[in-house]
């Protein structure tokens, strides 16, 4: 296996999933934001968005934190520092396997 | 206010630290831009230069400043009518002639496009239903 192959099996599976990333992505760019925002950004159902931030929560990669506002609940998500380490990783990897020179690092195949 | 009209639409979100950045280099760079201009005005016959020369260009620069931020807005955010209201401050910075006017009347064009924005905003984002 050539070594650009190696490095896309070796990409983060928790934020290479599209929901998650899209979750990850938005989370980078931001301080944090709320359940409703990302359902108006992602336009994922409520029960897929749940689980996709359940799955990110359980990785340690986004804290999560119900509150109220005024007799609404809210549900905070933020990027931890190790999310925000594991971003900025995938980022760089994906980069890497996608923009860097190709000469070669698919093998012979030609 | 805001979070009346924006939250159970948009949802929560607070900008992260590069918006931040951004707000207090632009508060800054406003900041020197102003006091760099005060003491240009004030010691320029320090040095020979006629400072009512500089204060008679002083209008055309602000209305060059007013229309290419109205440019970039109707560009970068999509809002043609930018053009027109950049267009419309920016025909003439009176600095001693009914100054008041002027700026209220750009007050007033800036409040009426806004007033569009946050209509239009109000109008094309429903409220999702567990916000009701």
């Amino acid at each position: 296996m050539s070594s650009r192959l190696r490095q896309i099996a070796q990409l983060d599976r928790v934020i290479h999933e599209p929901a998650r990333l899209m979750i990850a992505a938005t989370l980078y760019l931001v301080k944090e934001a709320d359940f409703l925002y990302f359902r108006h950004q992602t336009e994922l159902t409520k029960g897929n968005l749940s689980s996709h931030l359940a799955k990110l929560e359980e990785a340690g990669y986004v804290e999560i934190e119900k509150t109220y506002r005024g007799k609404i609940p809210m549900t905070v998500c933020r990027l931890t520092k190790k999310g925000r380490a594991s971003f900025k990783a995938y980022e760089a990897a994906l980069r890497g396997v996608l923009f860097e020179p190709a000469i070669g690092a698919f093998g012979a195949s030609r | 206010m805001y979070e009346r009209i924006t939250y159970p639409r948009s949802g929560y979100v607070a900008p992260g630290g590069t918006m931040r950045r951004l707000c207090i280099w632009i508060v800054a760079s406003t900041i020197l831009a102003v006091v760099t201009a005060e003491l240009a005005f004030r010691y320029a016959s320090v040095v020979g230069w006629d400072s009512d020369r500089w204060v008679q260009w002083t209008p055309a620069v602000a209305g060059l400043t007013n229309w290419a931020v109205s440019v970039f807005v109707s560009v970068r955010y999509g809002l043609l009518r930018y053009l027109l209201v950049g267009f419309a401050v920016s025909i003439e910075c009176p600095l001693r002639l009914a100054t008041e006017i002027w700026l209220a009347g750009v007050g007033c064009a800036w409040l009426c496009s806004g007033g569009v924005t946050v209509w239009n905003f109000v109008r094309t984002t429903p409220l999702f239903a567990d916000a009701k």
